[in-house]
């Protein structure tokens, strides 16, 4: 691993230091803890804040906290809002993550806000795939407070959007995938949700991100949007319940009542009972598993060469993880998906740590999906 | 699924011939040197999976916007040789861009090279599975050719885990591994495999630099399992890396000498 470039400023960047080479006025005897509470100690961190981020991040690392006062394991506190947009979509949900640091009296709040809502249309499955429906996803922004902060501007932004629409795209499919389970036959023991009519009708699930504001981790706080918003999207419509083929008309399928769905759909209240009869198609159907994912940022300490996970970064500290460690969880079976990349190489302690971080998060966020 | 995933147990030989103990690498072969307009260029090839790689750069971005002055910059550009499934080929091109983005960005020197890019095009010529290891293989030859300074050699590995049934449909919870999946055996058993792909470097050969996963995910003991085919994996590329590098060497230097 190559050696961290030597700071322009004096090799101890203590605020003592600092301020003498920028020859500021101190009034009170010098301390070099990061936590002072005294006025020139405050500006002398604010100024070391805005000078050389890098090392104001790196002091507060290496004391084993984080900026926002976090402990490495610690998530920011995350706020889930369902059915909002109700009866414009099926279902909807807004996530909120929001930290706040505070150096003195000034305080910096910063915000990661994702909305998802879902929309169903009603078309032709694939001939590949005759019994199984569709996911599309769409992610967009108003890129809130990071328009022109990116030196590459809303370019690389788009392009990171665009990632995080083929990542979240995957995962729904692969999650539905999960859902569905095959007989020894052939068959399908347990049918895709979204089919209605084999070979000749699907539901095709449209998935609609909108980032409001990026504070740092937008692939947790989207999945989850994701999520909540599909297990919001209740009751689907059903052939035979709601959905009627009619032969005189060549087999189209037509509404048996469409006041009467669009009613239950907007007046459906998301209780415990009511969650779990309307996500079971019939009564043998198992509880709805969820895919979750917990994003940790790698740091290695110079001084001991000890690698750290810090859990939930926030968009300050992203710009100086020495990599980014992703793990999606299944919540029905545990299953991990790692995704990984970085400078920092991972061993096997690492990857059980990260493990038993993601799997705590999926109990958690479980909770509340379920709940 | 269940009767071909019972079939997959029985068989003593893979698809492509291999011995079904799943660890076996594909027969390998890399040409460096294959088109003179880029500065650095590879075929690679693994199996039936091919690929065409060229480096261009370290070059002025045609965009100033793009200059970053403290370090260089890496682009990833992958075009896919599948017409037929557009959509699914634009999200996975996508995907697989970033993490070769993110890899070779943390295993070149890009402090050598502020105010610079350093773009990769990698086209697809034939695909039959381990698609992102074989993309990664490429790309780090046609550094090695354009004479880039890298901080490690990275090596990527798939590995398929599959969850194998008994004859009567119920699911045994111990997995198989099987080492550099064909495009079949990727397919083959969609709800009961994932696919592994880990990075690492000979010097260090226990730990990964990166890792993208398919499929319905892994359990912690497979993933840790996985790690350890893949350390011992890790020999065999940067010593065939060595080898193509030697025969371009010497196959250059008797051409100079011939005139």
């Amino acid at each position: 691993m190559e050696e961290s470039k030597p700071s322009p400023f004096p090799p101890s960047a203590s605020l003592s230091t600092l301020g003498e080479w920028l020859d500021l006025p101190t009034t009170t005897t010098t301390t070099t803890t990061i936590n002072s509470s005294s006025s020139s100690s405050s500006s002398n961190l604010l100024l070391l804040q805005s000078l050389d981020p890098q090392q104001y991040v790196h002091d507060f690392w290496k004391n084993r906290t984080r900026p926002d006062g976090r402990l490495f394991s610690q998530s920011r506190p995350c706020k889930v809002v369902t059915g909002m947009l109700r009866p414009h979509s099926a279902g909807s949900a807004l996530v909120t993550t929001t930290t706040t640091s505070t150096i003195n009296t000034t305080s910096t709040t910063t915000t990661t806000k994702v909305l998802a809502a879902t929309t169903l249309h009603i078309g032709q499955p694939s001939p590949d795939r005759p019994d199984r429906g569709d996911i599309v996803v769409h992610v967009t922004g108003s890129g809130g407070h990071n328009i022109g902060t990116d030196f590459l501007g809303n370019k690389q932004q788009q392009q990171n959007w665009d990632v995080l629409q083929a990542w979240l795209q995957r995962t729904l499919e692969e999650e539905e995938e999960q859902q569905v389970e095959e007989d020894g036959n052939g068959g399908c023991a347990i049918p895709s949700r979204l089919k209605l009519w084999t070979g000749k009708a699907a539901l095709r699930l449209v998935v609609t991100v909108h980032i409001l504001e990026d504070g740092g981790n937008i692939e947790d706080a989207a999945l989850l949007a994701c999520m909540a918003a599909w297990k919001d999207t209740t009751p689907l419509p059903q052939l035979g319940k709601d959905l009627v083929p009619v032969p005189e008309r060549g087999g189209a399928l037509f509404w048996k009542n469409h006041e009467a769905y669009l009613e239950k759909r907007a007046t459906a209240t998301i209780t415990t009972e009511d969650c779990n009869n309307n996500n079971n198609d019939n009564n043998d159907r198992p509880p709805r598993a969820f895919r979750v994912s917990l994003t940790m940022g790698v740091w290695r300490d110079p001084q001991d060469q000890t690698t750290h996970l810090l859990v939930d970064p926030s968009l300050h500290e992203k710009q100086f993880v020495d990599g980014t460690l992703t793990m999606v969880v299944d919540t029905s079976s545990g299953r991990l998906q790692p995704q990984y990349t970085g400078k920092v190489p991972l061993t096997a302690n690492d990857l059980a740590l990260a493990a038993k971080l993601s799997q705590a998060r999926a109990d958690e966020l479980a909770a509340i999906l379920l709940s | 699924m269940a009767g071909s995933n019972s079939n997959t147990n029985k068989r003593t030989l893979r698809p492509d011939g291999r011995p079904s103990q799943g660890n076996t690498l594909r027969p390998l072969a890399c040409e460096l040197s294959c088109t003179h307009r880029a500065d650095g260029s590879a075929l690679w090839k693994a199996g039936l999976t091919h690929v065409l790689a060229a480096v261009y750069g370290p070059i002025a971005p045609l965009v100033i916007a793009k200059e970053n002055p403290n370090q260089g910059m890496v682009s990833v550009v992958i075009k896919m040789s599948d017409q037929g499934q557009q959509q699914q080929s634009n999200n996975q091109t996508l995907e697989y861009g970033q993490f070769l983005h993110d890899v070779l960005t943390a295993c070149i020197d890009v402090s050598k090279f502020p105010r610079c890019v350093m773009e990769v095009v990698l086209q697809v010529i034939q695909s039959d599975g381990s698609m992102l290891a074989c993309l990664l293989h490429a790309a780090v030859a046609a550094l090695m050719d354009a004479g880039i300074d890298l901080l490690y050699m990275p090596v990527a590995t798939t590995c398929l885990v599959v969850l194998p049934s008994s004859l009567d449909g119920t699911k045994k919870k111990k997995s198989r591994i099987l080492l550099d999946p064909t495009s079949a055996e990727e397919f083959e058993d969609d709800d009961c495999s994932s696919v592994v792909v880990l990075v690492n470097e000979k010097n260090n050969p226990d730990a990964i630099l990166g890792s993208h996963t398919f499929g319905g995910g892994v359990t912690l003991e497979d993933l840790l399992a996985c790690v350890q085919v893949a350390s011992k994996a890790c020999h065999a590329i940067p010593a065939f890396f060595r080898l193509a590098m030697e025969q371009k060497v010497t196959r250059e230097s008797q051409t100079l000498w011939s005139r």
